[in-house]
């Protein structure tokens, strides 16, 4: 795929990529067939076999959690550059997606494609995690990947937290001194920044002033904060509030499908760029729902060679909304996530099911 | 937990000073305790919506006495309980092992429960509204010194303890449980009963399915529906493959069949929730991928819940996690079915198989393999001998008297 095609992210109407990412999706689902064993037998035995495809809707698709259960690679094995790993919280399996150079390169080059849209300069970046996160010792997983990702962005990458997340305000104190006055990019997982940034200078009774232009991009899920009951409006007010930071921005992605990343736009919903889609699932019967109508993503990204990640149905709930006509102007699907599935609850005799799953 | 009748190691510590006697089998202060149980159990409310606790209570409704007395052979002595008997008991499933305990209660033994600290909702149930208010009770006090639950971790102390002084320990697995509790010495002149990991099938006649009349075919698709519904398919007797004995034809009909009957029966959603089929796909995906099931199916391509098998070795066994899977698999003869069935293998849940073809079959299966065979709609009904084990028998002694 050449991804001077599909730029910019924002602008190709609803007939003209649909049909173009048809045609690609076919081509990746023959490349897939022909290179990924695993894949193919899952074409066949869920999809009755490869047949050309004339909508998004009839597309095979993976169930995302195969790539915690089965090793999945469209490569060889020596032209593998980069395994990431889930972040995986503790006693689950950890998803494994193998990326090859040309894989790694194309999904940096979407990621810019996208980010520049909300950034259009480099910046100053605070950066609400721990450094210990990137420098590879804690593996490379999905906060690493993140990070590194959108650290293109910045210059002079400040770590908020210290080895044990927790913030050190001196280091902040002295990032602001220093570009107080110009634009500045802050990024972190989203339950991070909400706990160690908001909560933390709330509970430490500190306040700081951020510039006027600062733009934070969070990304991660809202998991951890939907147990606290607390909502995007809340995030974004308290941000406001206690920072003074006003361009927030959510982003939806997986590590199962890095680079083709949701943005959220000003009016609080989440964009699908060009070289990627969405359609929401019916939970109950797996059936296409219209719009509106919650209920289980499934994602497309034309990035994903090294891997059978192009067409992968989620366990996040959600519902697409319209498309091309967000007042924001920019072109595609918008939608919002509501939610994941819950881990199915384990019964039966055994103690080793539980400690399997 | 009620902290009130949950004894801490230390209490079973004191309680082990000073040993209650085990009482003669069948005594009746111990048939009371499980008629009354057996009755909250029935007319309440809240177990009527657990199936397993109405299972439970019905098996108990005379106190036990019509189902364990038949295994009760009249030798020349007096049966007595063992003495004292330590239980480990699983984390998932809430109810099987309360059979036991009672079985064991009733035997005459003075029981040690150890209860796992991951009950589910139907062992807080059971527990906090029925069986720890009843030992409160002072008609219960006798019965309270001789059904002590307590909690502790894996390797405390308490566990070594209760091992090195009883008569009789139970434990419910899984393997790796198992492993490490047989690590722990036992009492030489102990006896030992584990439920270990089990897999279970359901061997149906194609020819049969083919004969019978629909309402008969929506009878039998209703029972295998029930057997896969309880506990979500996850206990060691819920049937998850089916074998279906015929030639490829009669199979293929039988299949068409049985299959619009059952997903009828299920309604389309299969009762299970959208995360426990969510799981069952991502099983179903994996074995595909691996190349172990060829075709995978279920109404319109719906949320599949069954696929046929390319093969049955160890890794299915292990990747099957219930939750209304199905795999399938055509057996030509009762020998092939045989071939097929490996030493973890417990329940046979059958339709249309004459008892000589199963005859055949058990002497057929290979060491340790098949427990139990029993008709479709039966997998999870308890019977006193248990994963092949006589339970009454092996939780009393008879104490020889031949004058």
């Amino acid at each position: 795929m050449n991804l001077q095609d599909w730029l910019p992210p924002y602008e190709m109407e609803a007939a003209e990529k649909t049909a173009r990412l048809v045609a690609e999706l076919n081509v990746l689902n023959r490349h897939h067939w022909d290179r990924c064993r695993p894949y193919q037998n899952v074409v066949k035995s869920l999809f009755g076999g490869i047949h050309e495809i004339d909508s998004l809707a009839r597309m095979p698709w993976l169930p995302v959690s195969l790539f915690k259960t089965v090793e999945l690679s469209s490569v060889p094995a020596e032209q593998v550059v980069k395994v990431m790993a889930s972040s995986g919280t503790s006693g689950m399996t950890p998803s494994r997606i193998v990326l090859d150079a040309e894989t790694a390169t194309v999904q940096a080059r979407t990621l810019v494609s996208i980010v520049k849209e909300f950034l259009p300069e480099r910046r100053p970046m605070l950066v609400i995690d721990e450094r210990g996160s990137v420098d590879g010792r804690s593996g490379f997983n999905a906060r690493a990947a993140a990070i590194l990702g959108f650290a293109k962005f910045g210059a002079d990458h400040t770590y908020l937290l210290d080895d044990d997340l927790q913030p050190r305000w001196d280091v902040l104190a002295g990032f602001l001194d220093r570009y107080g006055d110009q634009p500045i990019f802050v990024f972190g997982f989203t339950w991070l920044v909400w706990e160690r940034f908001v909560n933390a200078a709330s509970k430490a009774g500190r306040r700081f002033d951020f510039p006027e232009s600062t733009v934070m991009i969070h990304g991660g899920g809202w998991k951890k904060l939907q147990q606290q009951a607390v909502s995007n409006e809340l995030f974004k007010n308290s941000l406001a509030d206690q920072f003074g930071i006003k361009h927030v921005y959510d982003y939806y992605g997986m590590i199962e499908q890095v680079g083709s990343i949701y943005m959220e736009c000003a009016q609080g919903v989440l964009h699908a760029p060009s070289y990627a889609d969405i359609i929401v699932r019916s939970p109950e019967t797996l059936d296409v729902l219209p719009a509106n109508t919650p209920g289980l993503i499934q994602t497309f990204s034309v990035l994903p060679q090294s891997y059978p990640g192009h067409s992968l149905l989620t366990e996040d709930m959600g519902a697409w909304l319209g498309e091309d006509d967000c007042p924001c102007g920019r072109k595609g699907k918008y939608f919002h996530v509501r939610g994941r599935l819950p881990k199915a609850e384990l019964r039966g005799c055994s103690d080793v099911i539980a400690l399997r799953a | 937990m009620s902290a009130m009748v949950t004894e801490t190691p230390e209490q079973i510590k004191a309680a082990l000073a000073s040993p209650q006697r085990a009482w003669r089998s069948l005594d009746p202060r111990a048939v009371a305790f499980c008629k009354q149980l057996s009755a909250a159990l029935l007319k309440s409310d809240a177990a009527r919506s657990a199936p397993a606790l109405m299972a439970l209570g019905f098996w108990f409704r005379d106190g036990g006495l019509r189902n364990i007395e038949p295994f009760l052979q009249h030798h020349r002595g007096v049966r007595m309980g063992r003495g004292l008997a330590l239980h480990v008991t699983p984390a998932n499933v809430d109810t099987v092992f309360m059979y036991s305990c009672l079985i064991s209660l009733l035997m005459g033994n003075i029981n040690f429960v150890r209860l796992s600290d991951r009950l589910g909702d139907e062992g807080r149930l059971l527990f906090d509204h029925y069986v720890f208010p009843m030992l409160r009770r002072t008609e219960f006090e006798e019965i309270a010194t001789r059904l002590i639950f307590f909690t502790c971790p894996r390797n405390h102390g308490i566990l070594a303890e209760l091992s090195a002084t009883c008569q009789l320990r139970v434990v419910w697995g899984g393997d790796e449980t198992i492993r490490a509790i047989r690590a722990i010495a036992l009492n030489p002149r102990a006896g030992e009963i584990c439920f270990a990991d089990r897999f279970s099938f359901s061997l149906i006649s194609a020819g049969h399915v083919n004969g019978l009349a629909p309402t008969d075919l929506e009878r039998l698709a209703a029972a295998f529906l029930s057997d896969v519904k309880l506990f979500g398919q996850q206990a060691c007797s819920s049937p998850r493959v089916v074998f279906w004995l015929g030639d490829p034809t009669q199979v293929e009909a039988a299949k068409r069949r049985f299959w619009h009957a059952y997903e009828d029966a299920a309604g389309r959603a299969l009762d299970f929730n959208p995360a426990e089929r969510m799981a069952r796909l991502v099983d179903l995906s994996t074995l595909a991928a691996q190349g172990m099931v060829s075709q995978v199916l279920g109404r319109s391509q719906h949320y599949p819940y069954r696929g046929e098998l390319n093969q049955l070795d160890q890794s299915v066994r292990r990747l099957h996690g219930g939750r209304g899977l199905i795999l399938e698999i055509t057996a030509a003869d009762i020998a092939s079915v045989a071939g097929l069935i490996r030493e973890s293998d417990q329940t046979l849940t059958v339709a249309g198989i004459d008892r000589e073809a199963l005859i055949q079959l058990i002497e057929k299966s290979p060491n340790g393999g098949l427990q139990r065979v029993v008709e479709i709609g039966h997998a999870l009904d308890f019977y006193p001998i248990w994963d092949g084990q006589n339970l009454p028998e092996l939780m009393s002694r008879t104490v020889s008297l031949l004058l």
